[in-house]
């Protein structure tokens, strides 16, 4: 039953949860993986078009200084109109703080300032093109980040002054502050030497005007260990949270645009679902679990059904059936299981019937064997008595013989009597040896007469038991009698006694033709016999004596060699004296 | 913050009770009694009564203050019945005395110092801070900030960038371009507010070029102010076109205003008689038929609203040549009428006295020498209102007037916007300006009361 379980168990598992199982891991592992790449990958979209914009903006403002440049050259304008177009570009571009023309030795022609300018011609820095030049990343007056670009003009070929424009960087947060990935992820941009110079987070903001370096950062060290030229991303702590972080360089300004965003939230949709996906997962477990329950239960249920059955018809209960509600296989194995219980009480029933036959048969010859050889005799005897009445000699043999099979009548009268109402004992300590040489006395003529040689050996010492004298005497007959008809003359029959230990033992042993060993476990059945003829109630009643004295009977034989019944009685625990005194 | 007088005036031109709580005018005019808080104290901790506020009247009467008090310059007499009640008698009714009782109430002490009224003590001074303590008997509550430590930096761009980095819990003033950063700034909260004063450019009337009223109404036409607003406000601001406070509760917002119509100015100077120039007489400028110059103090916001006024009136032939002054310079020049305009702020509001000392032709503070008999009427009918319907009327001609004959490109109404630390939690008046009530603020929780900058 545990095996069949067992292996419905093992069947649900190998067939649904382990493979749903499987699928469910697999499942979580691509779905996270594959959010995350395609978070990473467009936080990286988002940091590269950052970068361009931001790429955009310094270059748009390079070619409006470019533009304004080539209005200036070569145009003989007055100072006062080249002081009042510079007016006019800050004015309309906002992304520049101040703008001013210098001459080739470096004095303020005009400036959108009124007064005198602040900003300086860059001497060092990345250059556009050939006569442009950006300055690396400078704190102000207000320790603040700002940049100049100055372009060289030229005047018919040479050198005539610059225009220079300090670029307002505060415009360009304006730019990054808009840059949001959820309602945490922000970006920051990092100039060449690591100086922050916009940071879109609010809280972060003031780093900026603190001048934060962030050269330590690690997609900075990242992004600059890989040459500048492609995307990274790496996740990072900081403030206690983890980040992931993706960085895109501006090549062109040696900058490093910087988008980073809590980690919890970068993966929140990919958590979530990856927790939708348990729960679908482990639902469609439990869901399978369930229906495998119910369904191994609908399956094993016949099972148990025909094994109860099998249980009740192997305990003799024959109108034991099953029942099997299903439509299946077991279905028809029920039916024949209940078809086949029916055959066999029929097949029980007509057994009972022949053995009750085969038993009354037995009865019969039995009867007819022990009573008509007696009845037989005393015929003879009164038809002889009548014509000899006159001979003593005869009368008195006529007396002996009657006696005698009135006795065997009265014994077969006994017996039959006994199977149907066993006779009480009483028991009285006795000697056993005492008891059985009475036994071997009396019935050596008879030994003698059919030429069997009976003997008896006795345990030196008396043994003692809690026995009735008259049953153990029908004992003791009744298994010498069958020794001495097993066995052919010139055989011997031999009673021992003996004690070992607490017990007693009693062996009748011959040298007759031996009991077959298919019949030796039926001997002491009611009408068993291995006689020709008789009841065959001679072991019964024999056994039953022996029981009800608590003692065992067993039986040992072998063909053509002789058999040998060991009776075995407990030693009685009372005084040897006193049963000294009842033998 | 130190100074207190017996009344403030509120956004909306009425008078609030300060160091009087309560005040009554006789049926003429004439007489005004005010009682005195029974627990309010100088700094030096002597009592506020009748007889110390008499004496800081007739200070302030004695001094130059009262130039800018036109309010009190009607006072005939101060009596003190009792020491907690003050009658003023007037030569005659007064609308500006309420007004100009604004002034600052004071006790003299130690060498030139003055003991004042209000919730804090100046403790010390020096050019790089002004220290000042908590009064702790000051009669509206102590203080819950202890101490404020007063910066000053070179520029609003250096403060702000100051108060970015932490160093400072309290920013006075944020120029416009840098309004949205501190606005989105997590540590700090931005409270903005129409500040009452107008910008303008301030014509020197005196100048034979701006007689002609109708140059000035020209140039009125010539300024776009809304494209001011955007430029130099980011859009935090309202037109403006007389010196008066739109929130005062007799503006009349009715009258017509200046349009932004450069046609209309090219006629008016057409029709003044203002042509344009040949070129080559004025070889350091564009060619003009009318150029000035204008001063102003050197800062960026000026700078940026000068330019777009520059621009502005270059567009129908007026060259308005700029210069940049220290502020020092600046007012000088102003003092001296050595300008022929200003471009400058000047206080309007919120009490009605404020246009009366700027543009009445006598006022000691009418530098520019402007003087509209009308105006001057308007005035007068203003100081000698005697209930609101006539002082609603004097305001309506004033405006009427000044926009008839205008004595400058009034240009706009900005917005300021004053920055504070998430330590505090400011009490914000309706409309108003949180610096009034810092006596009153609250630490935010669990962060102990400490100096502020």
């Amino acid at each position: 039953l545990k095996h069949i379980t067992s292996r419905i168990v093992l069947l649900v598992a190998a067939a649904a949860i382990l493979p749903l199982l499987a699928y469910g891991a697999v499942s979580i592992y691509s779905l996270r993986r594959g959010t995350q790449t395609s978070v990473i990958s467009g936080n990286i979209n988002v940091a590269k078009r950052a970068a361009q914009e931001i790429g955009l903006y310094i270059n748009t403002n390079v070619k409006i200084l470019q533009t304004l440049a080539s209005d200036l050259e070569d145009t003989n304008l007055q100072p006062w109109q080249q002081d009042r177009i510079l007016k006019n570009y800050v004015l309309q571009f906002p992304e520049f703080r101040e703008i001013t023309l210098y001459d080739a030795t470096g004095a303020q022609v005009a400036s959108s300032r009124v007064g005198a300018s602040k900003v300086q011609i860059p001497q060092k820095g990345t250059p556009f093109g050939t006569d442009v030049t950006m300055s690396p990343i400078a704190v102000d007056d207000d320790l603040l980040p700002t940049s100049v670009v100055g372009i060289r003009l030229l005047n018919a070929g040479q050198a005539s002054g610059w225009l220079v424009g300090q670029i307002n960087l505060e415009e360009m947060w304006h730019m990054v502050d808009l840059i949001r990935i959820g309602q945490q992820g922000f970006a920051l941009v990092v100039a060449s030497e690591g100086q922050l110079i916009a940071h879109g987070d609010p809280n972060e903001k003031a780093r900026v005007a603190r001048g934060d370096n962030l050269k330590d950062n690690p997609l900075v060290q990242l992004i600059h260990r890989q040459g500048d030229k492609e995307p990274v991303s790496t996740e990072f702590p900081e403030g206690g949270r983890q980040f992931l972080g993706v960085a895109a360089p501006l090549s062109i300004l040696g900058w490093t645009v910087i988008v980073q965003q809590p980690r919890a939230e970068a993966f929140q949709v990919a958590d979530q679902l990856q927790q939708q996906l348990i729960v679908v997962v482990v639902f469609a477990l439990l869901f399978t679990i369930a229906v495998g329950y119910v369904w191994g239960r609908s399956f094993v249920r016949p099972i148990f059904e025909l094994i109860r059955g099998t249980a009740a018809v192997g305990e003799g209960h024959l109108d034991e059936r099953v029942t099997i509600e299903s439509k299946d296989e077991f279905k028809q194995l029920g039916d024949s299981f209940n078809s086949m219980a029916d055959k066999l009480v029929e097949l029980t029933d007509d057994v009972r019937k022949k053995e009750r036959q085969a038993m009354f048969g037995r009865m019969a010859a039995g009867l007819v064997h022990d009573l008509s050889h007696p009845v037989q005799n005393i015929g003879n005897s009164c038809k002889l008595i009548v014509r000899v009445f006159d001979d003593p000699e005869y009368r008195q043999t006529f007396t002996r013989t009657i006696d005698r099979e009135i006795d065997t009548l009265k014994r077969v009268l006994d017996d039959l009597r006994n199977v149907a109402r066993p006779a009480a004992v009483e028991r009285f300590p006795l000697d056993i040896n005492r008891s059985v040489a009475d036994i071997v006395e009396s019935m050596r003529g008879f030994a003698e007469e059919s030429g069997i040689a009976l003997d008896a050996k006795f345990s030196p010492e008396p043994v003692i038991i809690e026995g009735d004298v008259f049953a153990l005497g029908r004992v003791y007959r009744n298994l010498i009698t069958n020794a001495i008809q097993a066995t052919e003359s010139g055989g011997r029959v031999t009673v021992t006694t003996l004690r070992d230990r607490d017990k007693v033992e009693v062996r009748i042993t011959d040298t007759g033709s031996g009991i077959p060993p298919e019949r030796l476990a039926a001997i002491f059945d009611d009408f068993v016999t291995t006689k020709k003829r008789g009841l065959g109630l001679g072991l019964a009643i024999t056994r039953r004596i022996v029981e009800q004295l608590e003692g065992t009977i067993a039986v040992t034989s072998e063909v053509g060699k002789g058999t040998t019944f060991t009776m075995c009685f407990p030693m009685a625990l009372r005084p040897v004296a006193v049963a000294a005194a009842a033998g | 913050l130190s100074f207190e007088g017996l009344i403030a005036i509120g956004r909306d031109g009425r008078p609030q009770p300060r160091l009087a709580e309560s005040w009554s005018v006789s049926p003429d005019g004439l007489a005004w009694t005010f009682h005195l808080r029974p627990n309010a104290f100088f700094h030096d901790g002597s009592p506020i009564d009748s007889t110390a506020v008499k004496a800081s009247l007739e200070q302030t009467l004695g001094s130059s203050a009262r130039d800018f008090s036109p309010g009190l310059l009607d006072i005939i007499g101060v009596d003190t019945p009792s020491p907690d009640q003050l009658i003023i008698r007037l030569k005659t009714r007064s609308a500006f005395l309420l007004d100009d009782l604004v002034v600052s109430v004071t006790k003299p002490g130690p060498g030139k110092q003055l003991i004042a009224t209000g919730p804090y003590v100046t403790s010390s001074t020096s050019p790089a801070d002004v220290v000042m303590k908590a009064f702790p008997r000051y009669y509206r509550g102590v203080p819950t900030i202890e101490q404020i430590v007063w910066k000053s930096y070179p520029t609003a761009r250096t403060s702000w960038a100051a108060m970015m980095r932490g160093e400072i819990d309290f920013l006075y003033e944020v120029t416009p371009d840098a309004r949205d950063f501190m606005t989105g700034e997590a540590s700090v909260e931005a409270f903005s507010f129409l500040r009452n004063y107008v910008h303008g450019v301030v014509f020197n009337s005196r100048r034979p070029m701006f007689k002609d009223a109708r140059v000035r109404r020209a140039l009125n036409y010539a300024v776009d102010r809304s494209a001011i607003i955007d430029g130099v406000f980011k859009g935090h601001g309202v037109p403006a076109y007389t010196p008066t406070w739109p929130q005062h509760w007799a503006y009349d917002t009715s009258l017509p205003t200046y349009s932004y119509d450069p046609g209309r100015a090219i006629a008016l100077l057409n029709a003044a008689g203002v042509t344009l120039n040949s070129p080559s007489s004025a070889p350091k400028g564009p060619p003009a038929r009318l150029r000035f110059k204008c001063i102003f103090p050197a800062s960026l916001l000026w700078e940026r609203m000068s330019l777009l006024v520059q621009r502005n009136l270059s567009q129908i032939g007026v060259d308005m040549q700029l210069e940049s002054l220290p502020l020092d310079e600046f007012n000088r020049r102003i003092a001296t009428g050595d300008f022929d305009a200003v471009l400058m702020d000047l206080i309007v509001g919120n009490a009605t006295s404020r246009p009366y000392f700027f543009w009445y032709s006598t006022s000691r503070q009418n530098p520019w020498g402007y003087h509209d008999d009308m105006v001057d009427q308007a005035l007068d009918h203003l100081r000698y209102a005697a209930n609101d319907d006539a002082t609603r009327a004097a305001f309506r001609d004033l405006q009427s007037q000044m926009l008839n004959d205008p004595p400058a490109v009034f240009l706009a109404f900005g917005e300021t916007t004053r920055v504070v630390s998430k330590r505090f939690q400011p009490t914000t008046p309706p409309g108003g300006d949180i610096f009034r009530t810092i006596s009153e603020w609250q630490l935010a929780g669990g962060i102990p009361a400490g100096s502020t900058n």
